[in-house]
């Protein structure tokens, strides 16, 4: 198939790898898309709006006005230092507290609760590459909150993922391990010298580190559960119960675990085994290329992610750095490929927007009825970009978009038990403000915030042709009357547009 | 099984054959969707948390579940027996199913289950979705691929999900699935004078700039455009659709929890009875994993499993009752389905842990009603006392009663949707 984007035609199919654009290709070079040497701007292909939205897209959830002035500004070195140079920052998991700005009360004893705080967290911390990790993590290692049951638990693991998605891989499995969350989550707890439970055992190696069909065998399933017998949870901390431990010979991978004094090394020993299975390095590199650059890459571009990797030290920082300062990722063939989850499209929109003033736990309540990242169940995570979209996710997606920008008493705007509500979202102060004296001038200033203007013509002329229209006559454009009614409206039907769920 | 031909066939026949002139002089669209499409429904409930077959439908004068099961077991003296000479007995609060048995309606899948049964409510019903016992995760539930293999374009709810909290048998089909619920249309800003002077203008330029044509080769945004149209026939379809459906049956309602089914099942009724093409719909009602409580102290018929019984039991026939007084009870299978059964005998706690085999039914006038496959034998385990460790043995596979659904009614063959196919078939229908 054939398709035209910033006027590169190339070929692409989506079960197929990408061809390389263009015709004769000169000595050794490598294609764009799959050069994962630093992509640096230059006089033909410049740091400009579209490659700042398309990081912050993939690396956060979209960019808001201040962030896409400030790395215009900065430069595309000093913009990636900065969002891969990140600070630990955790929220608690415990207690009630108000949130910044907008006073809403946030009861972390409930799943609503902590989702609201990593909501927050979303649209308000400058490290969003960490939220993101977080948002990847939590699909990675999916849990649900119906089988752990308490909701501090699944926030514990969200911290989690901001502390060690930017650290090394192997501390990550072992935390992950260790997290009461996952032992409940996966039944370890229950996993004991004599009646072993595989089911940790059996994700370890099909969903978290190896991938499905990566070369091992039933028995080294069983053996590596045999060797996580005794770690177990209560009262939401996790500890080694030595009794509980099968402290016989367990060969896994081709290892000889070595049990050690107490029988924790077990589990050191089961790491390393891991990590040292050739398919290992693999198998994460390719899941991120598909999270946050594109799908289906070919295999020799996951060889050489997977192979980069291993002299990294399964570093996480490293991989991460790899991807995101890559040619590759800048390239053609990267922008525009993927489905927005639903915490992409909301979030997003309220990036791009610069909407800071929202009730969180009721965007939580929109999102739960589309997706809800702390209770999928499904241990092996979501499928792919399009099992996103169906009509009632359309639907429901369009109506948040209506939520954003009504001008009276919005869902999400409601605090304090519908006593108040926080300010509508001013579009005819930004009118003002940015001098946009015509419909075609606001209409293009909206397609360019939020979709770099790129829609079909066709499509720009009926948004203009709505700015002066009612449903029973025609008006003559007066900013004063009609640039807030109008101008929501406007925002609601980019919103909508198909482009607006591309990633 | 009779052979109207269906879209499929028609399609097949187009393709393959070319179309003599009387028939393609009746392959107009109504003619289409009326032969084919939503002819023969399917109705799938769940009932979530491993339904106790012991407790539902069992040999309750067999000694060793008179001896296993103690004051947990069902009184000969309040069973119903299920026909004059039949050993098994239904529970009490099951006396619906026991009308559509009576009656023929209803056919008994005995001892269902899977090889390397999985106790954990997750894993089994991930398999059941998948249909695949080796699956560690559902990539591809049954019903999504059979949709795929029967639907290529075109009808875009062949599948309607009616709010059960997660469906994987739906996963991995290529064009959307659909669910349904109460605000399934498009909400404009009506909050002031001047947003409610346009909101027609608004409402119709949400789809009208989703008809504009994309690239045709960016397949990700032609997806989501072609959806987002399609997304208006829905609508307007789920709006108007049996909206003027009133039930001809009263439904049950003693509780909330069988209110909430009646609602659910009802809207099912009204979609189905006002004309909606939907083949398949899935809904599922919970509680059924009763490790405590599940009979009362002094009364072994009363507690939860009595309500929960009581729950599907009633509201399915009353839902079958409905649909046969509306003249379609020729075009409905229901199927109910749990992840397994329980242990043989009690835990401490008047309940009963996860186990392996239990019961599965497939209802309605099409059904050739009976028993099918073998109850396990409770013989193997009269020298036990560890009853409650002790899981029935399957003895019928599940797929084989999906492959009967799919090669005897819903359409399709079974061997290109089902892993491990082929599969016997049962001869319920």
């Amino acid at each position: 198939m054939t398709f035209q984007n910033g006027g590169v035609t190339f070929t692409r199919h989506k079960s197929q790898a990408l061809a390389k654009p263009g015709g004769g290709s000169v000595g050794i070079s490598v294609a764009n898309h799959e050069d994962l040497s630093p992509w640096k701007p230059s006089a033909s292909d410049p740091w400009d709006a579209e490659k700042v939205k398309h990081l912050f897209r993939r690396a956060g959830f979209g960019a808001s006005p201040q962030e896409l002035a400030g790395a215009l500004a900065i430069g595309s070195d000093r913009t990636l230092d900065f969002l891969l140079t990140m600070p630990t920052w955790t929220i608690p998991t415990q207690g009630t507290f108000f949130l910044p700005d907008t006073g809403e009360i946030v009861n972390m004893s409930s799943t609503t609760g902590q989702m609201a705080g990593w909501l927050w967290m979303m649209n308000n911390s400058p490290y969003v590459l960490r939220e993101k990790l977080a948002l990847f993590y939590a699909d990675h290692f999916s849990m649900g909150v119906a089988k752990v049951r308490y909701p501090n638990l699944m926030g514990d693991t969200i911290n989690l993922y901001r502390r060690h998605s930017m650290g090394s891989f192997r501390a990550m499995l072992k935390a992950i391990t260790l997290e009461p969350a996952m032992l409940l989550f996966l039944d370890n707890y229950l996993n004991r010298r004599g009646r072993p439970n595989e089911n940790y055992a059996r994700e370890i190696f099909e969903l978290y580190a190896i991938d499905v069909g990566g070369g091992y065998t039933e028995k080294d399933i069983q053996e590596a559960a045999r060797a996580l017998t005794g770690f177990t949870t209560a009262l939401g901390t996790s500890f080694f119960n030595a009794r509980f431990h099968d402290t016989g010979v367990k060969n896994v991978l081709g290892r000889r675990l070595a049990n050690g004094s107490n029988g924790k090394q077990d589990l050191e020993d089961l790491l390393d085994a891991i990590l040292a299975w050739p398919a290992t390095a693999k198998f994460l590199p390719r899941k991120m290329w598909e999270y946050f650059v594109y799908p289906n890459p070919s295999q020799a571009l996951v060889d050489k992610l997977a192979a980069k990797w291993v002299t990294d030290g399964f570093s996480l920082q490293a991989l991460v750095e790899t991807i995101f300062r890559s040619k590759a990722f800048f390239s053609q063939q990267a922008r525009g490929v993927l489905v927005k989850n639903p915490v992409e499209y909301m979030m997003g929109m309220l990036k791009n927007l610069g909407i800071k003033k929202v009730h969180y736990g009721r965007v939580n309540l929109r999102l739960a009825a589309l997706y809800q990242p702390l209770n999928y169940d499904n241990p092996s995570g979501l499928p792919d970009g399009r099992a996103w979209i169906n009509s009632l996710a359309l639907i429901q997606r369009t109506n948040f978009g209506m939520d954003v920008i009504r001008n009276v008493n919005s869902f999400i705007r409601f605090v304090f038990r519908g006593l108040a509500y926080l300010p509508a979202l001013d579009v005819a102060a930004i009118i003002k403000q940015k001098n946009l004296s015509t419909p075609t001038k606001i209409v293009d200033h909206f397609l360019d915030v939020m979709l770099e203007g790129k829609v079909p013509p066709l499509v720009r002329m009926n948004l203009i042709f709505y700015m002066t229209t009612l449903d029973t006559q025609i008006i003559t454009w007066n900013e004063a009357r009609w640039a807030q009614p109008k101008g929501t409206g406007l925002i609601h039907l980019i919103a909508a547009l198909p482009e607006y769920h591309i990633n | 099984m009779s052979f109207k031909p269906t879209r499929r066939d028609f399609i097949s026949a187009g393709v393959g054959a070319g179309l003599s002139l009387p028939l393609a002089s009746r392959l107009s669209p109504q003619w289409l969707q009326a032969a084919g499409i939503g002819e023969k429904i399917l109705v799938v409930l769940q009932l979530r948390g491993g339904s106790d077959a012991l407790h539902t439908l069992a040999p309750i004068e067999d000694p060793v579940y008179i001896k296993a099961r103690g004051n947990m077991g069902i009184p000969k003296a309040k069973g119903l027996r299920l026909t004059p000479t039949s050993s098994l007995y239904w529970h009490p609060a099951c006396k619906g199913l026991a009308d559509l048995f009576t009656r023929g309606d209803l056919a008994v899948i005995q001892g269902i289950g899977y090889p390397s049964p999985n106790l954990s409510h997750f894993r089994s019903e991930d398999i059941w979705a998948s249909a695949d016992h080796k699956a560690t995760n559902v990539k591809k539930g049954w019903l999504g691929t059979w949709r795929n293999t029967q639907y290529k374009a075109g009808f875009s709810i062949p599948m309607m999900d009616i709010e059960s909290r997660r469906n994987d048998s739906f996963v991995g089909s290529s064009v959307p699935v659909f669910t349904s619920r109460a605000a399934f249309q498009f909400l404009v800003d009506t909050t002031t004078a001047d947003t409610r002077l346009d909101q027609n203008l608004e409402k119709a330029l949400l789809l009208q700039n989703a008809k504009v044509l994309r690239p045709s080769a960016d397949p990700e945004l032609k997806f989501i455009a072609d959806a987002m149209v399609q997304t208006a026939t829905d609508m307007s379809l789920i709006q108007t659709t049996g909206k003027n459906y009133k039930a001809a049956v009263s439904y049950p309602s003693a509780n909330a929890q069988e209110r909430r089914l009646s609602q659910r099942m009802q809207l099912i009724a009204s979609y189905i009875i006002g004309g909606l093409k939907t083949q398949v719909y899935y809904t599922d009602t919970g509680g059924f994993d009763t490790h405590a409580n599940q009979v009362l102290a002094n009364d072994p018929v009363g507690g939860a499993m009595a309500s929960l019984n009581q729950r599907y039991a009633s509201v399915v026939k009353a839902f079958l009752d409905d649909i046969k007084a509306q003249g379609l009870g020729k075009q409905v299978v229901v199927l109910l389905w749990s992840e397994f059964g329980r242990r043989l005998g009690p835990n401490g706690n008047n309940g009963t842990d996860h186990g392996q085999a239990g019961l599965a039914y497939v209802a309605g006038e099409p059904v050739t009603g009976g028993l099918y496959g073998t109850y396990p034998s409770l013989a193997p385990f009269a020298n036990r006392t560890d009853y409650h460790r002790i899981s029935l043995p399957f003895t019928t596979d599940f797929r084989s009663m999906y492959a009967t659904l799919i090669d005897k009614w819903i359409g399709g063959t079974h061997t290109a949707v089902l892993p491990g196919s082929p599969y016997a078939l049962l001869g319920f229908l």
